[in-house]
């Protein structure tokens, strides 16, 4: 009876053993309050320092991000309420024209700002719809008003002119 | 509060506004807007600047003998 308790004791001592055994002091005491305020001024600098590319790329990108100015379509040819594709600043950035029932032409690139699926005009309702997840777009300002979308669609400035439009600046963020 | 006590919690104060600022460089890169984006990276820079200071006055005071 003494010598199972005995041996149960022992097994009990081991097994305490065991549990401090990887605890490594070294480790434990390395991050102290020196190395965290080092580690932490690191971060800052480390993150402060992350901002210089975007304002490098984005200095770049306004140096010949000259505004350009693009015939778009006749005014005769676009009823009330209808629509039209076309590309702005460059053809590969799909844009949409619409004259809409207040008889004003607006225009927005028309990749969804959700999922980059194209969004069309319907005339019926008077909005933009993305059809992929049913992303609905105010077509007065190019606001989200329903679905997944949280952004606005960017803007691309017009200019009406001699009977025709022309797509004269964009704005990504507006409103 | 010390001189040390200031630098040290003030670095953590600058870690805050380079967060805050690096958000909004993204922010406004992405929406083209260039007026955002050098607001916010001058306003980081100046941030990091303060930042190396605190720590070099908190580092003079914590190895003083």
């Amino acid at each position: 009876m003494a010598d199972e308790k005995n041996n149960h004791k022992q097994t009990e001592d081991q097994d305490m053993i065991k549990l401090i055994d990887n605890l490594n002091r070294k480790e434990d005491v390395g991050l102290n309050r020196r190395a965290f305020l080092k580690a932490s001024f690191g971060a800052t600098v480390a993150i402060g320092l992350a901002t210089t590319p975007f304002g490098i790329f984005s200095y770049m990108r306004s140096e010949d991000g000259s505004v350009k100015r693009v015939e778009i379509a006749d005014v005769k040819d676009l009823d009330i309420g209808e629509s039209r594709n076309f590309g702005y600043p460059t053809k590969e950035d799909p844009a949409i024209l619409v004259r809409t029932p207040d008889d004003k032409f607006v225009a927005y690139n028309n990749k969804c700002t959700h999922l980059q699926c194209p969004v069309f005009y319907e005339h019926k309702e008077n909005i933009l719809l993305c059809p992929c997840h049913k992303g609905y777009f105010n077509v007065d300002n190019g606001h989200p008003m329903a679905g997944p979308p949280q952004r606005e669609l960017p803007k691309i400035l017009l200019e009406v002119k001699d009977g025709k439009v022309f797509a004269v600046g964009r704005e990504v963020r507006h409103g | 509060m010390g001189k040390k006590r200031v630098a040290f919690f003030s670095i953590f104060l600058f870690l805050a506004i380079n967060v805050v600022s690096l958000s909004n460089v993204i922010e406004g890169y992405y929406g083209e807007e260039s007026g955002r984006v050098y607001t916010f990276m001058s306003a980081a820079i100046v941030s990091t600047l303060f930042a190396a200071i605190a720590f070099f006055i908190w580092r003079k005071e914590e190895y003083k003998k």
